[in-house]
């Protein structure tokens, strides 16, 4: 027994170990490397960029608003974190070992997820294929050695603090402590926005989950509670920041304001700079009406046909997310893939996972190629980018249709138990 | 205790019979899945609800938020009344003083009143009046205001003449001293020359301005008889070449050379002495900023020494000369001595051999100078200066002839009239475009443009010919020039209607589909839904029912299986249960020892709960109408469950021939179960339905059901006799071994269906109906039970269902017991009804009044005496014919 235990906390350590390990030597063996990532569209948007967390950086230290220039729309709180840290040029190896850390601390989460087991047993069903279940080890390991992920710790976007505080949302509700799961989601809200729409599935998750001691029977006195904590913790890093930014409300429309006019239109994996260049002015502020609803329509739909599943809920909406938010990247397909390990049991009555992969690695390959044709080469235009991440969105999409569909297929099949394993169609 | 067997009577709760009901009633069908669940059903409404919800309440007003055109309102008809000239009157009252220093106070006055009256004769031109007044003695000549248009000084002298200041706007005018007029004279010499000479100052402003308001559509009753068409030509001639008004000008002094020289010339001392004292002169009106180059080597357009009319067109270089189009907002004038050999061939347009006008953009002036001479001079420059200067005077549009500080007032008038036109007219084209175009936008702006203009326009209109009129003027056509051009208001020209359809379609018809089939599928879901509940309703007289799974019970009777009990005659007893809300259902304790009484005297029992009590499906109706489906349900069931079941095999003996009495069955309730059984229709008309219904109906079902069980219960029944018989023990009175998976798995087989219709029952004898009322319900209390205090729409059918419900009770035997101190029902109401019920001819209906009992029979010794009453029914019954 005792062998097993250290022998599972020896390969813990060495999954970890490794991963650090890569990365330091990413970090240190290619010096250029990370601001090579930085600089890529895929990797860094408007509103994750190292780059332009630098530049907000510098305002801040010589005491100017940082939003001026308008090149800066990430938190105000991420400024006096990276403050403290010594100059990057001069000492890359803080930045880099907290973008580490950073990354060790998401896979940490996602191993308790994976080991509480809700993926294949909630409180309300049970998959009667659960017993295939992908070992929490696994689900780190595939989530730290994902090359987007590597690539995204490389290229110092910030959303991996993001990623970290979803994941941490979820790991906590799941081990019973609604609270800190809403300081982790109000966290990460606060960082990105749209985690907010995380918000109903998490409340089920926990709810589902609460530990015996202090559970709150009615699920409307508890999600009250909830959402209660979620928006005081919310208010008050908005007033940290208010007090930061020398007490003014302005950095709310440079942050949150961008990401709704996405009036920064540089190009990136999504799906919305291309359409919000070519649509006519007087239609703009209503499509951009649309795709925020297209963001948020889901959410309602989802949890209450998944009521059982929680996470699953949550899975599907990261996946949605990475492909339909305003400024994806492949931060969010590492986060989305990662949850997709979650459900390994699942996989044998997924249709497209080959179609999707292949596509994946098709558009990861493609879409730097076509990029460098459209602006260093003039050799191409526009369309030619904005037509791989078209290919990359169908490959996100794919997945999580296909993961949609094996679970209900898998609820269903309990329901129907003499249709397992038949061919059934999709109407 | 007889032996209990529970039975549900399952029937799927689809509510659509033709597709689901077969696939349980035959065996089940393969390729048909099983319906689908009622929560699955919820749930796929809930998730269509919470698109809907937030299409609805975030999608629409976001939609309407981001996509409305705004309009401003405006108010359109002030603005059409300003352009059509209704709006305001142009007049320009022109005070004219006179110094008559040398005359005496009377004589001056006579002199001024005959000649205004003069002028008042002559003038046919209202809107442009001449006022005279008489100047305070030695004042000083007033200065250019616009007070006073002209002084005129009067002097004696000998002959009459007159002659324009040149310095300030004053007419100096001798006459001869006989002529002014004496205080009596009613004419006089000097007054009509005075009145000639001030005609003839103001002729070409009067027929400037009458030429403005005759071009403009405020024309209306101004159109001045005076103007020749000539004339009129010349005007326009004059107006088309002028530059529209700005209150700044740039003017732009260029020297041109085709060669290096000259490379100097001394402009500033030329513009300071020429220009710059005529600029300061028109500072009330305009505003001037002026610049000046000097171009080397710069070649015109046209090279020919003799310039003729066609060259002159050409000669600028527009694509070589930097003479920029305009600096900032203001509009450029341009001057442009050019230095060269070239002259003008002369003919009689144009004025000198030396220079051009060129309308709206400025003069041209060709300096002849020596070839090595590097420096234009001062001196040199004067002639042009002064050409320039003329130039300038005739591009902004001054009159040409009179003084020059009269020219200059007569410019701010007649700029005022300009600008107040151009700004009416501006108004009436916005006016008439917010009209022709009800899509276009109207911002906020253009409103507030719009209402200030009006407000100057006003304030310009009442003071026309001051400078105030020309400042409010000035800002009026301002604004209303930038309302007009309004950069949103123009965007939106250009999108029309079908661009839209053109946007939304394409974006958002993927999105609409699903969600509009959804809600589609989900509306005819719940229209179907609402359908099959109104044919169940309608349904109602032939007693088919939703199908709701009802538990109930049948209790043997002791004959069965003791010997010495009252034998079975094939009677039997349905006994309904109380409100089941109030805790009713076939536990119910009072009912159980009235029916165990019926039992015990040889009565086979049924017993049932009512949809919504005990383990039954539904809930309980507000209608009471569901509940009595239920027990005429139940009652279908028992009557083919006794007509089926044979404990004693008698049927293959004695098969049931003519002659046999039909046994008894008793239909009873208590309470609420008796006003139930009140209203059950007349028995052959509960049975009707069962006797050949169609096939996976439910009372096929029912029907099915009890007959596969009646024979289960005559084999099990039989089997426990024999087993009596034998000796052994009598556990297995205990038998029924009945779970309702069992009964589920066990669908009955039996009976072939003809025609998709079950076959009729031969031989099939239809029970005599009775019934026992314990505790019925009537009055106040039925209508809260039933809610039929409702006006329904179905009152007028509702008497003669009620009348047959009430005859059965007359023509059948019928026992109703009730205690004299109920506390839901008034004993006066029971006893008008019993009344009314027995009383009529041949009435079977007997009513007993308990003294002192209560609702619930709970009062010492009433129990005892209602059971006996039901002992003696029944065994009247029991025993009779």
């Amino acid at each position: 027994m005792s062998t097993t235990t250290t022998m599972t906390l020896q390969s813990k350590v060495g999954v970890f170990a490794g991963a650090a390990l890569l990365r330091f030597i990413l970090f240190a063996a290619f010096p250029s490397l990370p601001d090579l990532l930085t600089g890529r569209v895929e990797i860094s948007t408007p509103v994750t960029s190292f780059k332009r967390l630098q530049e907000g950086l510098f305002l801040y230290n010589h005491n100017v608003w940082p939003y001026d220039g308008g090149v800066f729309h990430q938190a105000p709180l991420l400024l006096p974190l990276f403050s403290l840290l010594p100059d990057v040029k001069t000492w890359p190896i803080f930045t880099a070992v907290l973008y580490i850390l950073v990354d060790l601390l998401s896979a940490y989460a996602l191993l308790v997820i994976a080991d509480s087991g809700e993926a294949g047993q909630s409180k309300l069903y049970t998959s009667p294929r659960r017993a295939k279940r992908s070992s929490g080890l696994l689900v780190a390991a595939a989530f730290l050695f994902n090359p987007y992920t590597l690539a995204t710790c490389i290229g110092r976007s910030t959303s991996v603090f993001t990623n970290c505080a979803i994941l941490f949302a979820i790991a906590k509700a799941l081990s019973g402590s609604p609270f800190n799961a809403m300081v982790a989601i109000s966290f990460a809200s606060y960082l990105s926005m749209y985690p907010i729409l995380l918000l109903p599935p998490l409340v089920l998750l926990a709810y589902d989950r609460q530990s015996e001691k202090r559970r709150i029977g009615s699920a409307i006195q508890f999600s009250i509670k909830t959402v209660l904590i979620a928006s005081v913790c919310i208010s008050l890093l908005l007033t940290m920041s208010f007090a930061l930014t020398g007490n003014s409300w302005d950095f709310l429309a440079r942050t949150y304001g961008i990401q709704l006019t996405l009036s920064d239109l540089t190009p990136n994996v999504g799906l919305w700079w291309y359409f919000f260049i070519e649509i006519f002015d007087s239609f703009r502020g209503f499509f951009l009406a649309v795709f925020w609803l297209h963001l948020v329509i889901y959410v309602g739909g989802l949890s209450i046909r998944l009521r059982a599943q929680p996470l699953a809920v949550l899975t599907i909406l990261l996946g949605i997310f990475a492909v339909f938010k305003p400024y994806p990247s492949i931060a969010d397909t590492s986060l989305f893939l990662a949850m997709l390990a979650l459900y390994r049991h699942l996989y044998p009555i997924m249709r497209y996972t080959y179609v999707a992969s292949a596509t994946m690695l098709y558009a990861t390959f493609l879409g730097p190629a076509f990029y460098h044709l459209w602006i260093y080469a003039g050799s191409g235009n526009a369309n030619f980018f904005y037509a791989i991440t078209l290919v990359w969105s169908l490959a996100q999409s794919l997945f999580v249709s296909d993961l949609t569909f094996a679970v209900l297929r898998d609820e269903w099949e309990v329901e129907r138990p003499e249709m397992v394993g038949k061919e059934i169609r999709q109407i | 205790m007889a032996p209990g067997e529970s039975e549900p009577l399952q029937a799927p709760s689809d509510s659509t019979p033709s597709d689901s009901a077969p696939a349980t009633a035959a065996a089940p069908s393969p390729t048909l899945p099983p319906p689908e669940k009622r929560s699955a059903i919820k749930q796929r409404s809930y998730v269509v609800l919470s698109f809907w919800l937030v299409v609805l309440l975030l999608g629409v007003p976001f939609w309407w938020k981001t996509t409305a055109i705004y309009r401003a309102d405006l108010p359109l008809d002030s603005m059409l009344k300003w352009a059509d000239g209704k709006a305001c009157r142009p007049v320009f009252p022109l005070q004219i003083s006179i110094q008559a220093d040398s005359l005496q106070d009377q004589e001056a006055q006579n002199l001024i009143r005959l000649t205004q009256h003069a002028l008042d004769d002559l003038n046919d031109f209202s809107g442009h009046h001449l006022r005279l007044e008489l100047a305070p003695r030695n004042a000083p000549i007033p200065r250019d205001d616009f007070q006073t248009a002209l002084t005129i000084r009067l002097k004696p002298g000998t002959s009459s003449s007159a002659s324009l200041n040149q310095e300030s706007a004053v007419l100096d005018i001798t006459y001869p001293p006989n002529h002014v007029p004496s205080l009596t004279s009613s004419s006089s010499p000097l007054a009509s020359y005075i009145t000639n000479e001030l005609r003839a100052t103001f002729a070409e402003e009067q027929s400037i301005i009458s030429y403005l308001l005759s071009t403009s559509s405020m024309s209306t009753g101004v159109r001045p008889q005076g103007l020749s068409p000539e004339a009129a030509e010349t005007l326009s001639k004059r107006t088309t070449r002028s530059l529209r008004y700005a209150p700044t000008y740039h003017l732009t002094f260029s020297l041109f050379t085709d060669r290096g020289l000259p490379n100097t010339w001394d402009i500033e001392a030329a513009l300071d002495e020429y220009i710059r004292p005529m600029l300061e002169v028109l500072r009330p009106i305009h505003n001037f900023t002026i610049d000046t180059q000097v171009q080397l080597y710069a070649v015109p357009g046209v090279q020919s020494q003799v310039l003729n009319k066609e060259h002159l067109s050409s000669f600028i270089n527009a694509a070589e000369w930097p003479l920029s189009p305009s600096i900032g907002k203001a509009p450029t004038v341009n001057f442009v001595i050019y230095i060269g050999n070239q002259t003008i061939g002369l003919d009689a347009e144009t004025e000198t051999s030396q220079s051009w006008m060129i309308p709206q953009w400025g003069t041209v002036y060709l300096l002849s100078q020596p070839d090595t001479e590097s420096h234009v001079s001062t001196a040199t420059l004067k002639q042009p200066m002064l050409t320039f200067g003329g130039h300038l005077l005739s591009l902004l549009g001054t009159p040409q002839s009179g003084s020059l500080p009269l020219r200059l007032s007569t410019l701010g008038r007649i700029r005022s009239t300009d600008l107040l036109l151009r700004a009416s007219s501006t108004l009436g084209s916005l006016a008439r475009l917010s009209l022709a175009l009800p899509s276009i936008s109207i911002p906020r702006n253009v409103a507030d443009g719009v209402s200030k203009t009006m407000h100057h326009l006003e304030l310009a209109c009442a003071d026309l010919g001051g400078p105030e009129g020309l400042k409010h003027a000035r800002i009026a056509e301002e604004e209303a020039e930038r309302a007009f051009f309004e950069k949103s208001m123009v965007g939106q020209l250009y999108f029309p209607d079908e661009h839209k359809i053109a946007v939304y379609l394409p974006l958002l018809g993927p999105i609409f589909v699903p969600l509009v089939m959804g809600l589609i599928n989900e509306t005819k879901r719940i229209i179907k839904e609402l359908k099959q509940k109104a044919l169940d309703a309608k349904n109602k007289k032939k007693h088919i029912h939703d199908g709701a799974a009802l538990d109930c019970r049948v209790y043997h009777p002791d004959s069965f299986y003791t010997e010495g009990a009252a034998p079975w005659k094939r009677h039997a007893v349905v006994f309904a249960h109380p409100y089941a809300p109030m805790g009713g259902s076939f536990d119910d304790p009072l009912m159980g020892i009235a029916a165990e009484q019926l039992r015990r005297k040889g009565y086979l029992l049924g017993t049932f709960n009512f949809r919504g009590a005990g383990r039954s499906a539904g809930r309980t109706s507000w209608t009471a109408k569901p509940e009595c489906g239920d027990y005429t349900s139940f009652v279908g069931f028992m009557a083919h469950y006794l007509h089926r079941l044979d404990p004693f095999g008698h049927r293959m003996a004695e098969p049931p021939s003519e002659k046999t009495v039909p046994p008894v069955l008793m239909m009873a309730g208590y309470s609420y179960g008796a006003m139930i059984t009140t209203q059950l229709p007349p028995l052959d008309q509960v049975l009707e339905p069962f006797s050949s219904p169609d096939c996976g109906s439910h009372a096929a079902q029912i029907r099915l059901r009890a007959e596969s069980w009646a024979e289960r219960q005559t084999q099990a029944v039989q089997e426990a006799r024999a087993a009596m018989a034998r000796g052994q023990q009598k556990a297995s009175r205990k038998t029924s071994p009945t779970s309702s998976s069992e009964k589920s798995s066990s669908p009955p087989v039996a009976a072939t269906p003809a025609k998709g219709k079950l076959s009729p029952v031969s031989g099939f004898i239809t029970p005599r109906p009775a019934y026992l009322l314990v505790s019925p319900l009537q009055g106040l209390v039925t209508h809260l039970a039933t809610m039929s205090l409702v006006p329904s729409v179905f009152a007028r059918q509702k008497p003669r269902q009620e009348d047959d419900a009430e005859a059965k009770l007359v023509r059948n035997p019928t026992l109703a017991v009730f205690g004299d101190n109920d506390i839901f029902v008034p004993v006066g109401k029971l006893r008008a009804w019993v009344g009314r019920l027995s009383s009529q001819p041949g009435s079977q209906f007997q009513g007993h009044e308990i003294g002192s009992a209560g609702h619930f029979w709970a009062e010492e010794g009433v129990l005892d005496a209602m059971l006996d009453l039901i002992c003696d029914f029944a065994g009247k019954l029991y025993d009779g014919n």
